[in-house]
């Protein structure tokens, strides 16, 4: 048997595409969504009430709070959730300055899902 | 006693000097008697023929050459003694117009006095030669002779001519006035023909200004309107006319000068003076003559150092012309005084038969004109530069216009292209990328066929999703930004090598460096534009972008082995060039294009990198270092 299941908490406004992306994540035996949130506020809000995940699936433009003030926030106040940037496409600026706020992984959303399982492990193992 | 002494030794000694006879000689021609008259002042005019030629010893010598009184109301008596023994006739002159009545006595064969009546109150053609001065026959033989006359306030040369001698000359001065009279008559209408053609003001007001003068020197101070109407009162216009220029004057000072603009206070100032002149001239009828007299003369002396200040004022607030009005018043100035000189010590004498007024508005009227004629054509100069000025503010509103108009419109271009770049990002993109998703997790079950058609899916969705990204990024200005220039255009011609259907090759020349991100984004849609054309229209195989850096410009050149078009076809206009042509003139870049049919098409733009100001203080520099 496997160790205890690794925690994912997806942050993307695109909610069709999260339920999506987390139901193929869920079926991975190594991970487990315990939530969702639609922007880094309500991740924040959600935090508070519940145990903190591993892994944090971060989209970056999003509105109210977008990925580069979350990842900031996440690197303040919780260091040890690992950060993954998701995003349609973006330029290297972009995921330079994801990887510098902490990230420390960034996969584009039309991934392959085993690159996706391959990437969160990544970030999981380190 | 020993006054009354005196008084009797002194006329004693001048009695001889009063009976002093006066020999005419043959050819003589013309003989001034101011030295040779003797003169009685009759205050009240009571003195008669007969009382005066009882007592000549009351007479005193003139010793003055031009008769001259001042300002008076006295009757003034004159006596001399003349033998003509030759058979000359001839005749004596009073040579002013301005003396109301003149009588000369003599006595006639039965040994009676007789009088010859002349002065302005006598109509001319009564007069006993017709003259606008005061003539009179002289008999032949000895004879005393006894004159009572007003001078008023004019010196009198007085003179005895031989007839034909004066007759020679009489005409002569008549002829010089005319043709004085005519000079300033031709400046009016010049001047008139310029009002006429130009509608300026002050050419008007110049031939009201000039009529008036010859109206004041030649008809009513020279006495030349007897000619025209004999029985007229000369000294009534003589009060009146010559005020009646000062106003005029000053008017027309104040408009040539631009006094209003220049010196608003001034301004208020004279028209006051002026008007208040005005009311002075509708009183003179009702003031006393003499004091009037004196006050004109004052009045004229003030308006001349006003016209003066005028002159100052103005040229020092800018307007040259101001200093050339004050030469001109100063001569006017000098020449009244002189003339006011001569009224009353009958010195300095005429020069010919012209007074000094007459003189001075001669010379002051051709001043006045060349000023006018100067001011022409400092007008017209002025005129020349503002509208020089005023077109090239014209050019400069006009391109910047234009310039307005352009860079809106590529605002607006920009922005539209920012929100499908978006849109593609946030909407299509996620939708696409779900779609993937959803396909990455189906189970075909065993089914082949099925498997491979959803391979075939995910790869169609793939490659819509890179070419999406490709787009939104060309599309994207901050991405552009980014990249820079020539990392845009490479891209750009990677994404259209994909597509299979052209041959594309970048050559680039020196070192890229990046520029303004404003140029750069107007160059890039420009170079964007061009290979769209190619794509479209050309026909072209191969497509070839050169970047030269290596000047202090930037060279771009796209090039095809395309068609080629025709400048003069019909799709000619649909490819944008004109726009083109615009926006490379927004960023400072020359833009060009060549067209063969059958050879393709050459475009070439050429972007300064530096500013024009380097670039032109560069050459120099470099030169100075050789």
């Amino acid at each position: 048997m496997m160790k205890k299941e690794i925690s994912v908490v997806l942050v993307d406004d695109h909610i069709n595409f999260r339920n999506e992306l987390a139901s193929v994540i869920d079926s991975f035996a190594e991970f487990v969504v315990p939530w969702q949130a639609d922007n880094g506020k309500h991740l924040i809000k959600q935090l508070a009430q519940s145990a903190l995940p591993d892994i944090v699936l971060l989209d970056i433009n999003m509105p109210e709070m977008d990925g580069f003030e979350t990842a900031a926030w996440l690197k303040a106040h919780h260091p040890n959730v690992k950060v993954v940037a998701i995003s349609t496409w973006d330029n290297e600026k972009t995921i330079n300055r994801m990887l510098s706020l902490g990230a420390c992984g960034f996969v584009l959303k039309d991934v392959e899902p085993l690159e996706i399982k391959a990437a969160l492990l990544g970030a999981a193992g380190q | 006693m020993k006054k009354t002494l005196f008084l009797l030794l002194l006329a004693a000694w001048l009695h001889p000097a009063t009976a002093q006879l006066t020999t005419w000689t043959a050819g003589l021609g013309h003989l001034e008697m101011g030295k040779q008259v003797s003169v009685l002042e009759d205050p009240n005019g009571a003195f008669t023929i007969e009382s005066v030629s009882a007592d000549p010893f009351r007479f005193t010598r003139s010793n003055q050459s031009i008769l001259h009184f001042g300002f008076t109301r006295s009757v003034f008596w004159l006596h001399f003694t003349l033998d003509n023994p030759t058979k000359d006739s001839l005749l004596l002159e009073l040579d002013h117009a301005f003396i109301p009545t003149a009588d000369l006595y003599a006595r006639n064969s039965a040994g009676r006095w007789v009088a010859q009546q002349a002065g302005f109150r006598v109509p001319l053609d009564r007069k006993p030669v017709i003259n606008g001065a005061q003539v009179f026959p002289l008999p032949a033989g000895p004879h005393d002779f006894y004159l009572r006359l007003q001078p008023y306030v004019h010196a009198i040369p007085v003179s005895i001519w031989e007839k034909s001698r004066f007759h020679v000359q009489a005409s002569r001065e008549k002829l010089i006035y005319g043709v004085y009279a005519g000079l300033l008559l031709f400046a009016i209408a010049i001047n008139l023909f310029l009002f006429y053609t130009f509608r300026r003001g002050y050419y008007l007001k110049y031939s009201i200004l000039v009529a008036l003068y010859i109206l004041s020197s030649a008809l009513v101070m020279e006495g030349y309107a007897v000619y025209f109407f004999p029985t007229i009162d000369l000294m009534f216009w003589y009060r009146i006319i010559p005020v009646l220029d000062m106003p005029a004057l000053l008017f027309y000072c104040l408009a040539f000068l631009e006094v209003k603009r220049l010196d608003p206070k001034l301004y208020r100032l004279v028209n006051f003076f002026c008007f208040a002149l005005l009311a002075y001239i509708a009183a003179l009828e009702f003031l006393p003559l003499l004091p009037v007299l004196v006050v004109n003369q004052v009045l004229a002396l003030a308006v001349f150092i006003l016209a003066i200040l005028i002159g100052v004022r103005t040229g020092r607030r800018g307007n040259k012309l101001g200093y050339y009005f004050v030469i001109a018043y100063s001569i006017w100035f000098v020449l009244i005084d002189i003339e006011l000189a001569y009224i009353q010590t009958g010195y300095p004498p005429h020069p010919g038969p012209i007074s000094y007024v007459s003189l001075a508005i001669f010379i002051e009227a051709f001043l006045l004109a060349w000023l006018l004629i100067q001011r022409f054509r400092w007008e017209k100069q002025e005129d020349e530069r503002r509208q020089v000025l005023m077109q090239g503010h014209i050019n400069k509103m006009h391109r910047e216009f234009q310039h307005a108009i352009f860079s809106s419109k590529l605002e607006i271009q920009e922005q539209t292209f920012q929100e499908i770049s978006q849109e593609i990002h946030d909407n299509i993109g996620q939708i696409l990328s779900l779609a993937k998703l959803h396909i990455a997790t189906m189970e075909p079950g065993g089914n082949t066929v099925l498997a491979g058609k959803i391979r075939e899916s995910k790869t169609l969705i793939t490659k819509a999703i890179a070419d999406l990204r490709n787009l939104s990024h060309r599309l994207n200005t901050g991405y552009i930004n980014e990249v820079g220039f020539d990392t845009a255009v490479r891209r750009e011609l990677e994404a259209i090598r994909r597509s299979g259907v052209f041959e594309t090759k970048l050559q680039v020349t020196g070192t890229p460096v990046r520029f303004d991100p404003q140029k750069e984004l107007i160059l890039f849609r420009i170079v964007q534009e061009l290979l769209n054309n190619i794509i479209k229209h050309a026909g072209a195989k191969t497509i070839t972008v050169n970047l030269d850096y290596d000047t202090p410009f930037l060279d771009v050149a796209v090039r095809d082995d395309g068609r080629g078009f025709d400048r003069n076809s019909n799709g000619y206009h649909g490819l944008g060039i004109k726009s083109m042509h615009h926006r490379a003139g927004l960023i400072g870049a020359e833009f060009h294009l060549t067209s063969l049919i059958g050879s393709g098409t050459v475009a070439t733009i050429q972007l300064p990198l530096r500013k024009p100001a380097e670039l032109e203080t560069a050459q120099p520099e470099k030169n100075s270092t050789l």
